[in-house]
C-alpha cells in the first residue's frame, strides 16, 4: 500500500472509502475545499498491486486523511486539524493511519508552522480512542458535549508536534550550515533554540476562506 | 490617532487655559493642506481670530471647535497627528513628552494664539502629516451643529446620548452602516472587545441582546475615555487598551488573564481582538487579512461602519459549507476595493483618506455604498453583484427622488434575500415608471431567486427592449442565464454588460470565471488581462493571467507573467508568504513542463531554501537530478525523500532507477536484494521493502522472501494479509508457492493443536497464528484464481468455531455463499456480521449492498438509515443522494434493473449523471478562491481532472445499464405503459404483450397499473409521515438550502419520454469522449447510432472498438447488425455510400454473413459470452435455427470457463428469443445442476 499525497482525482473514492467507513460524510466539494487550500496536509493509502479492470482505473484507496489548518484558532496559535481519517476494513492492521497522520502532521509543522493538531472523536469510540491515544501519541483535551448530529460527545484530542518543529529547525541550521560554510557564523543559529526562531504564517483568511471554514467538523473515526 | 476621549482631554485644556479670554496675537504658518483642503487659509484665519473672545469649546467627537464672541468659529479636527499643546501645560497623551518637544512653539506648527491675560499662555496647533483640518465656520453659535461638516456626522456617544438609543443603534446595524462621531480604531476595539463581538461579524447578523450590549458599552467606553481625558493610566483594568500594546510587540500581547490578543485587518484596519471572548456568531467578512495590510492604511473617517452582508446562519447546519461562502467573501472585498477606488479618484492619495471628508468625497462614498453589490439569485454560483451606478450612468429615463431612493431599495432588500420587500418596492417604483428597465432587470432577478424563472426571463427581456443601453440590464440577463447553467448564453450577456460598462471589476470577474468554466481559453486570457491590467498592483491578477496561458498550453507566456511578477518585487517576501512561496513552485514546475530540467533544476536550487513546501521541492528536485541522468545526486535525493516516507513504491522504483538497477535483469537481483534488506531492516514496522521484492523475485528466493512476508503477518494476526498478496496470484507458479506455504503453516500448526491440546490452550500466540492461517486459506479457495468454493466453505467455519466473534470471517463466509451464487444465504450472513458490530459503518456497508444484490431494495435502504441523516429531505435515501454516495445508488439501480423496474433504475443512474454535473459545477467558485488563497499548483491539477471527470468507471457503469435501458424503451414502447415493469409478478414481460390476447393484455396492464398505484400510495404516505415529522422543521438538503420534493420519485416521468435514444446522449456522449477506449462503449454506441440511423456514427464505433479488442463478442453482433441496416436502407448520398463501400476489412458482404458467423463461432467454442453473440446473430440472420440455438446455448452451460453471471446472460437471451418454457426449464435445470446453490435458478422455471 502506498503512503502519498492526495490529488483531486483521488476524490470520488476517498468519498466512497468515508462513507463506507464512517457516518460523518461530507459532498465532493468539501473535499476539493481541502485539497486546494492545504494541497500539502491530506493523504491517501493506495493499494498499487491491483490488476487494472479498464484503462481509466482511478486509483484503489483503501484509507486517507482529510486534514486542515485551523484558520481561526480559538487560543491564537496555529494549529491542523483531522477532518476525517478512516482505513478500510480489509486493511486494517497495516499501520496505515499511523502511516497517513504522520506524514500529514509534518507537513503542518513544515508548511504552515502548527504547533500542534487537533481532532474529535466519538466518546464511544474506543478503537478509534485507542489509535490516537496510544498508538499515535494523542492526549485528551476536553470533552465537547453533544459534538455530534446525533447528541453524543465528542473528545477533543491533541497532539504536540514540537518534535516535527525541532527537525524543520535543525535541518534549518544544517542548511544554514552547509550554506555559510564558516564556523564564524555559528552564533547565528543559536537564538533558534531559545525558541525565538518564531515562523509566522498566515493561513490565508484574508484571503477568502474563511466563510467556507465548517463550524462543526466531523469526527475524524467512527 | 486622537479619539474621542483625547479630544474631550484637549477641550478639558482649552476650557481650562482659553475659554473667557481674549487672543491677543495669531502666528500663522501657510499650508494649503490643513486650511486649504476645507476652503480656508491660514491669512484668513489670523484676521477672523485676532482680537476675538472666546466664551466656550465643544465637541462632537472627533471635532472640537471654539465659540468666538461673534462667528466664524474655528472648527477643528486633529486627524491622525495632530495635537494642541499649551505653553504653560501638559497635555500629552499616551506618550511621554520628548525632549524635543519642549522647544516653543512645537515642531510642526499650525498656528499659535497668544492669550491676553494672566497666566501667560500660548496655544499652538500642530500637526507632523498634516492630517489634520483647521475651518472657520460662519455660523451662529448654537448653530454649529447644524452645519456641514457637523451635520453630516453622526450623534456623539457623550454628548448625543438621547439620540444615539439602542433602537437607533439597532436600526443601523440592521441596515447597512451607522455613523457614530468619535469612533476610531482603539475605541472601536474597545467597544467590541468590551461587548465580546468580533469585529468580522456583519452587523445585520447581531443579535438584539448583541446590539444592547454595543450600545451600552459604546457609550461606556466612550465616557469613561472622555472622563478620565484620555488618559490610559486612568482607565478600568479589565479594558483591552491596557494591554494592547504591551512590549510592543503585536503579536506577544495577552491579557492578564492569559487570553491572547491578536491583530486582524478587517475593512482596512487593522484591529486587536482578544479571538477567545470575542466569538462569532454570524456571517463574517472575509476582507480580513493579517498579510494584506498594504501600506497599513489608517482609517480617519469619523463613522464606524460595520458592513453588512447577506444574513445567514452558519452555526448548526453541519455540513453546510456551499458555494455561496465563496461568493460572500468576494463581496467583502469588493466594498473594501470600492472604496479605495473613491480615494484614488480624489487624488489624495498620499497620506490620506480624508479627515473631514470633502463633499466630493463624502458623496462619491455615500453612492458606492448604497449601491455596493447584489447578491446572487439562489442556485446561482457566480460572483453575484451588479453594480447599478445610476447615478454615474445617465440613465434612459431618469428617476424621480423618491423612486430612486425605492429603486437602491429594491437592490438592497434583494442583497439581503428579502425578496417579498424587493417585490414590493419594484413594483412601487414601476407603477411611477412602469419602464424602468433596470427596477424590471432588478425584479426579474428577484423572481429568479424565488423560482419564477420563466417569468424572470420574460421581464429581463422586456427590460433589455426598454433599455438596450444598461449594463444592469444586460448583466441580470447574464446571471439569469448563469443560473439555469447556460453558460453560452451568460457569456454573451456578460460581453454586452462590459462593452457597456468597461470599468466594472465584477462585471468583467463574472465574465472571467464563466470563460476559465467553459474553458474558453483565449476569452479567459483576454479577461484576465483585462483584470492584470485594472490592478497590477496585486500579485493574483499577475498569477491569474499566468494560469490562463498555462491552460492555454502556452507555459513560455505563463511563466513570464509569473517572472515579471517577480521583477516588480523590492526585496523578497518574507519567508511565510505563502503565496509567494506556492507562486515560485508554480513557477519551476512550468518550468519542468517546458521540458527543461537543467533549468528547473536551476531555478529550483535558488528558491529551496526558502520554501515552504519541502515535500514538493524535494520531490521536484528529484526528478530534475534524475532526468538529468545525475545519478549520484538522485540516489541522495530519493534516499532522503524514502527518509521521510518509506512506504512510497514510486520512491524506491526511482532510486533503483538512479542506482541503474534494472528488476528483470537478473544480474542486478543481488544488489536489488541488498537495497530491500536493508531498509527492511531499518524499520519494524516498514511494508514496503518487505513486500515489493515479492514483485519481482523469482523461484526459490521468492518463497524464502514470501516465507518470511506471510510468517511476519500471519503471527501479528494481520486480517488484511491476504488483501496484501492476493495481487501476485496473477503469476500461476507464485500463487501455487503461496497456497504450498500456507497449507504448511496449517499442517503445522493443527498437528501442534492435536499433539497437545492443553498446552495450545494456553498459547495465546499460536491460535492466533493458526486461526489466521485457517482464514488466510478460506480467503484463498474463495478468489477467484485459486476458487474451490467448499473448501473455502469447510475453512472458514472452522474459523469462525474457532472465533466466533470475528466480523472478519462471517464477513468472508458471506462473500463465499455470494460466490456461490446464494445471494439469499449471503445476505442473511452479512447481516450476522453486522450485528457482531452494529457500531462499524465498513460491515453495515457490506449487509447493504449484499440486500440489494438479494433484491431487499427495502432492507438495504433500513440497513444504510442507521448511519445516515434521516431528517433530511428524501429520508435515507434523499441523504446518500446529497452526499453522493455513488455506490449505492448505482447498486440500487442495478437492483432495479434486475429485478426489471426500469423507471426506478433509470432514476437511480439518472442521479449518478446528476452528481457528475455537481461535480463539474463544484471547480467554479475555485476558479477564484485558488488564486485568493494562492495555491495554484493544486488549482491547475484540479481543473485537468474536472477536464476528463467523466472518464471515471462510476459514470460509464451507471452510463452503460442507463443506455441498454433507452434502448428498450426505443425498442418497446408498450414500456412505458406497463410503468417501466418488464417482469410481471405472474412472469409476463412487456414485451410478451404484444403475444397475449386481449383479456390478458388488458389484465397484466391492470396489474401493472395497481402496482404503480400502491408504490405512490406507500411514496405519498411515507411523506406525509416525514412531513408530520418534521412540522416546523425547515426542510433542508445536505447543503443546507432548502429543499424540494422530488416531482417524480418512481422514475415514471423519465420512462415516458418520447425520445430514449436522444436521451441516452446524455450517458453515451460523455462515455464516448472520455472513454473511449472501452469496448462495451463502442459497441454500445453502435447499437444507439444504428437505431438513430447514424451509419457513419456506428461505423466509427464499430472500427474503434475492433481497434480495442477484434473478438469482442459485442463487436461481432454489431457488425452484422450494421451491415442489416445498409442492406435495409442504401444510403443514397455517393459520399456515404462511398465510405461505407470502403468497409470491407471490417464488415462482410450480406452473402457472406452467415459464413462469417458460423466461422466465429467455431473459433470462441469454449467461450460461452461469445458464442451466445454467435447464437444470437444465427438467430437473427435465420429464426429457423431457434431450436437448434436453443440446445447450443444450454450446451454453454457445462463450458469451463462458464460462470454464474454468464449464466444468467443466457437466461436473458432466451427471453429475448422468446423461448418457450421447456426451452427455459432445460437450462434452468442444467444450470441447477451445476450451481445447486445458486438463488437465481432456484425456483420460477
Amino acid at each position: 500500500m502506498d503512503i502519498r499525497l492526495l490529488r483531486s482525482s483521488d476524490i470520488p473514492h476517498v468519498q466512497q472509502a468515508n462513507i463506507t467507513n464512517l457516518p460523518e460524510n461530507y459532498f465532493c466539494k468539501y473535499y476539493l475545499y481541502h485539497a486546494l487550500s492545504w494541497p500539502q496536509l491530506s493523504y491517501v493509502a493506495v493499494d498499487v498491486s491491483r490488476p487494472p479492470k479498464s484503462p481509466y482505473d482511478p486509483p484503489k484507496i483503501v484509507g486517507y486523511v482529510l486534514a486542515k489548518m485551523e484558520e481561526e484558532p480559538t487560543d491564537g496559535v496555529q494549529h491542523g486539524h483531522i477532518t476525517s481519517l478512516s482505513v478500510m476494513r480489509t486493511h486494517r492492521r497495516l499501520g496505515l493511519a499511523e502511516k497517513l497522520m504522520k506524514q500529514s502532521q509534518r507537513a503542518m509543522a513544515e508548511t504552515y508552522g502548527a504547533h500542534y493538531v487537533s481532532l474529535h472523536v466519538r466518546v464511544s469510540n474506543h478503537a478509534a480512542l485507542h489509535l490516537y491515544r496510544d498508538t499515535l501519541g494523542f492526549t485528551n483535551d476536553k470533552v465537547e458535549a453533544k459534538y455530534y448530529a446525533d447528541g453524543e460527545d465528542a473528545y477533543s484530542m491533541k497532539m504536540d508536534l514540537s518534535k516535527y518543529r525541532l527537525q524543520l529547525e535543525d535541518s534549518e541550521e544544517d542548511d544554514d550550515a552547509m550554506d555559510v560554510g564558516s564556523a564564524g557564523k555559528k552564533g547565528d543559529g543559536e537564538p533558534k533554540k531559545d525558541g525565538k526562531k518564531k515562523r509566522k504564517v498566515k493561513v490565508g483568511r484574508g484571503l477568502g476562506v474563511g466563510d467556507l471554514v465548517e463550524r462543526n467538523e466531523s469526527k475524524p473515526a467512527s | 490617532m486622537p479619539e474621542i476621549g483625547e479630544v474631550a482631554r484637549i477641550v478639558h485644556y482649552l476650557k481650562k487655559h482659553v475659554v473667557g479670554r481674549t487672543i491677543a496675537a495669531v502666528k500663522v504658518q501657510d499650508d494649503p493642506i490643513v486650511y486649504g483642503k476645507v476652503g480656508t487659509s491660514a491669512a484668513e484665519f489670523k484676521s477672523a481670530m485676532t482680537g476675538k473672545k472666546v466664551v466656550g469649546a465643544r465637541q462632537q467627537g472627533k471635532y472640537f471647535w471654539l465659540e468666538m464672541s461673534e462667528p466664524p468659529h474655528p472648527l477643528m479636527h486633529l486627524g491622525m497627528t495632530g495635537w494642541i499643546r499649551f505653553s504653560n501645560d501638559d497635555t500629552s497623551w499616551y506618550k511621554a513628552p520628548k525632549n524635543n518637544e519642549e522647544e516653543w512653539p512645537p515642531r510642526f506648527w499650525k498656528f499659535v494664539l497668544e492669550m491676553e491675560g494672566n497666566p501667560e499662555c500660548q496655544v499652538a496647533f500642530l500637526d507632523a502629516r498634516r492630517l489634520g483640518r483647521i475651518r472657520l465656520v460662519d455660523a451662529k453659535a448654537e448653530e454649529m451643529r447644524n452645519t456641514t461638516p457637523l451635520k453630516e456626522n453622526g450623534p456623539d456617544p457623550v454628548v448625543d446620548k438621547d439620540i444615539l438609543t439602542v433602537e437607533w443603534l439597532g436600526a443601523k446595524m440592521r441596515k447597512k452602516k451607522a455613523n457614530i462621531s468619535g469612533v476610531g480604531n482603539w475605541v472601536g476595539d474597545e467597544v467590541l472587545f468590551q461587548a465580546r463581538i468580533h469585529p468580522e461579524q456583519y452587523s445585520n447578523t447581531f443579535s438584539d441582546e448583541q446590539v444592547e450590549r454595543l450600545h451600552d458599552k459604546l457609550i461606556e467606553v466612550c465616557t469613561i475615555a472622555c472622563e478620565t481625558l484620555a488618559e490610559s493610566d486612568r482607565f478600568p483594568e479589565d479594558w483591552l487598551m491596557k494591554h494592547r500594546w504591551k512590549k510592543g510587540k503585536k503579536d506577544s500581547s495577552t491579557l492578564p488573564t492569559g487570553e491572547k490578543i491578536i491583530h486582524l485587518t478587517v475593512g482596512g484596519r487593522t484591529s486587536a481582538v482578544v479571538p477567545s471572548l470575542q466569538k462569532k456568531t454570524g456571517a463574517v467578512a472575509g476582507d480580513v487579512s493579517a498579510s494584506q495590510v498594504n501600506g497599513a492604511v489608517e482609517d480617519e473617517e469619523d463613522d464606524t461602519e460595520k458592513k453588512p452582508k447577506a444574513t445567514k446562519t452558519k452555526k448548526g447546519a453541519k455540513r453546510e459549507k456551499d458555494e455561496d461562502d465563496v461568493d460572500d467573501t468576494t463581496s467583502g472585498k469588493r466594498t473594501k476595493r470600492g472604496k479605495a477606488k473613491t480615494e484614488d479618484a480624489d487624488g489624495e492619495l498620499d497620506d490620506t483618506v480624508g479627515t473631514p471628508a470633502s463633499k466630493k468625497q463624502k458623496k462619491a462614498t455615500a453612492v458606492k455604498d448604497e449601491s455596493a453589490k447584489i447578491g446572487t439569485p439562489k442556485g446561482t454560483k457566480g460572483s453575484k453583484a451588479v453594480t447599478p451606478e445610476s447615478g454615474r450612468r445617465r440613465s434612459a429615463r431618469p428617476l424621480p427622488h423618491k423612486e430612486q431612493n425605492l429603486f437602491r431599495q429594491v437592490v438592497k432588500y434583494y442583497e439581503a434575500k428579502q425578496y417579498k420587500k424587493a417585490l414590493k418596492a419594484a413594483d412601487q417604483v414601476l407603477k411611477k415608471a412602469p419602464n424602468h428597465a433596470d427596477t424590471q432587470a432588478f425584479k426579474a432577478l428577484t423572481l429568479n431567486a424565488q423560482g419564477q424563472t420563466e417569468e424572470a426571463f420574460a421581464l429581463a427581456k422586456i427590460a433589455l427592449k426598454n433599455d438596450t443601453k444598461s449594463h444592469i440590464c444586460w448583466h441580470v440577463y447574464g446571471l439569469l442565464y448563469r443560473s439555469v447553467k447556460n453558460l453560452e448564453e451568460a457569456i454573451k450577456a456578460y460581453k454586452f454588460a462590459l462593452r457597456l460598462e468597461p470599468e466594472s471589476q465584477q462585471i468583467q470577474r463574472d465574465l472571467a470565471f464563466l470563460q476559465i468554466q467553459m474553458r474558453d481559453y483565449q476569452g479567459y486570457i483576454q479577461s484576465r488581462r483585462a483584470m492584470l491590467n485594472a490592478r497590477p498592483q496585486v500579485r493574483q491578477n499577475w498569477t491569474g493571467l499566468a494560469v490562463a496561458y498555462h491552460l492555454s498550453g502556452d507555459l513560455q507566456s505563463a511563466e513570464n507573467m509569473l517572472k515579471t511578477y517577480e521583477g516588480t518585487l523590492r526585496s523578497p517576501p518574507p519567508r511565510s508568504d505563502i503565496e509567494h512561496s506556492e507562486a515560485s513552485l508554480y513557477r519551476n514546475a512550468l518550468i519542468a513542463e517546458m521540458d527543461e530540467p537543467e533549468r528547473a533544476l536551476e531555478h529550483l536550487e535558488s528558491i529551496a531554501k526558502n520554501n515552504l513546501d519541502r515535500t514538493a521541492v524535494m520531490e521536484m528536485r528529484a526528478d530534475y537530478l534524475l532526468r538529468l541522468d545525475k545519478k549520484e545526486e538522485a540516489e541522495k535525493a530519493y534516499r532522503a525523500l524514502i527518509e521521510r516516507n518509506n512506504e512510497y513504491r514510486l520512491y524506491y522504483e526511482q532510486l533503483e532507477k538512479a542506482l541503474g538497477l534494472t528488476r528483470t535483469d537478473s544480474s542486478c537481483l543481488p544488489q536489488l536484494l541488498e537495497l530491500y534488506d536493508s531498509y527492511a531492516k531499518q524499520n519494524e514496522r516498514l511494508d514496503a521493502a518487505r513486500r515489493i521484492p515479492l514483485d519481482f523475485l523469482e523461484g526459490e528466493q521468492f518463497k524464502t522472501a514470501t516465507d518470511s512476508y506471510l510468517r511476519r503477518l500471519l503471527t501479528k494476526g494481520v486480517p488484511s494479509t491476504f488483501a496484501n498478496i492476493k495481487a501476485l496470484y496473477r503469476d500461476p507458479s507464485k500463487r501455487d508457492t503461496i497456497h504450498q506455504l500456507v497449507e504448511s503453516y496449517f499442517a503445522d500448526a493443527s498437528s501442534n493443536g492435536s499433539a497437545d491440546k492443553s498446552q495450545a490452550n494456553g498459547d495465546g500466540h499460536s491460535d492466533r497464528f493458526k486461526q489466521f492461517v485457517i482464514y488466510f486459506l478460506a480467503q484463498h479457495y474463495d478468489y477467484y484464481l485459486s476458487r474451490d468454493l467448499s473448501k473455502a466453505m469447510s475453512l472458514i467455519d472452522q474459523a469462525i468455531e474457532l472465533d466466533p466473534k470475528s466480523v472478519d470471517f462471517h464477513m468472508t463466509k458471506a462473500r463465499i455463499h455470494k460466490h456461490l451464487g446464494d445471494s439469499q444465504k449471503a445476505a442473511e450472513m452479512m447481516n450476522a456480521a453486522r450485528q457482531l458490530d452494529e457500531r462499524d459503518r465498513y460491515i453495515n456497508t457490506k449487509c447493504a449492498k449484499y440486500q440489494l444484490r438479494n433484491h431487499e431494495n427495502d432492507s438495504a435502504i433500513q440497513t444504510m438509515s442507521k448511519f445516515t441523516r434521516n431528517e433530511t429531505v428524501g429520508g435515507p435515501l434523499g441523504d446518500l443522494h446529497d452526499m453522493q454516495c455513488m455506490w449505492y445508488i448505482t447498486e440500487d439501480g442495478d437492483s432495479y434493473l434486475r429485478q426489471g423496474k426500469l423507471a426506478l433504475a433509470l432514476k437511480r443512474y439518472t442521479a449518478i449523471a446528476d452528481i457528475f454535473d455537481t461535480w463539474t459545477e463544484d471547480q467554479f467558485d475555485f476558479h477564484g478562491f485558488s488564486l485568493r488563497k494562492g495555491q495554484v499548483r493544486s488549482y491547475v491539477d484540479m481543473v485537468k481532472w474536472e477536464d476528463h471527470l467523466r472518464d471515471h468507471p462510476f459514470f460509464a457503469r451507471a452510463g452503460l445499464s442507463a443506455v441498454k435501458i433507452y434502448i428498450m424503451l426505443h425498442d418497446n414502447p408498450a414500456l412505458k405503459k406497463s410503468g417501466g415493469n418488464i417482469n410481471l409478478t405472474n412472469g409476463i414481460g412487456a414485451e410478451d404483450l404484444d403475444n397475449l390476447d386481449a383479456a390478458e393484455k388488458k389484465k397484466a396492464l391492470k396489474k401493472a397499473k395497481r402496482e404503480a398505484e400502491r408504490a405512490e400510495k406507500a411514496e405519498q404516505e411515507r411523506k406525509e409521515a416525514e412531513a408530520r415529522k418534521n412540522a416546523g422543521k425547515k426542510t433542508t438538503g445536505g447543503d443546507g438550502e432548502p429543499k424540494k420534493e422530488d416531482p417524480d420519485p418512481q422514475g415514471l416521468k423519465l420512462i415516458k419520454t418520447e425520445q430514449p435514444l436522444e436521451e441516452a446522449m446524455r450517458f453515451l456522449a460523455p462515455m464516448l469522449e472520455f472513454s473511449p477506449k472501452r469496448v462495451d462503449v463502442q459497441v454500445l454506441g453502435c447499437d444507439v447510432f444504428l437505431r438513430r440511423s447514424k451509419l457513419l456514427l456506428a461505423l466509427k464505433c464499430i472500427r474503434a472498438a475492433a481497434s480495442i479488442d477484434p473478438e469482442d463478442a459485442g463487436l461481432h453482433e454489431q457488425i452484422v447488425n450494421f451491415r442489416k441496416a445498409v442492406d435495409k436502407s442504401p444510403p443514397t448520398d455517393p459520399k456515404l455510400k462511398a465510405v461505407l463501400d470502403a468497409t470491407d476489412d471490417l464488415i462482410p458482404a450480406s452473402k457472406d454473413l452467415a459464413s462469417f458467423n458460423d466461422a466465429y463461432l467455431k473459433k470462441h467454442a469454449e467461450s460461452a459470452t461469445q458464442v451466445r453473440a454467435g447464437l444470437n446473430v444465427r438467430h437473427l440472420l435465420d429464426p429457423n435455427s431457434k431450436n437448434q440455438n436453443e440446445k447450443d446455448l444450454i450446451a454453454t452451460i457445462g463450458l469451463d470457463g462458464t460462470d454464474l453471471t454468464s449464466a444468467l446472460e443466457g437466461l436473458g437471451l432466451l427471453s429475448y428469443w422468446k423461448s418457450d418454457k421447456s426451452a427455459r426449464s432445460a437450462y434452468m435445470e442444467k444450470a441447477r445442476a451445476r450451481w445447486p446453490e445458486a438463488t437465481v435458478f432456484k425456483s420460477n422455471a
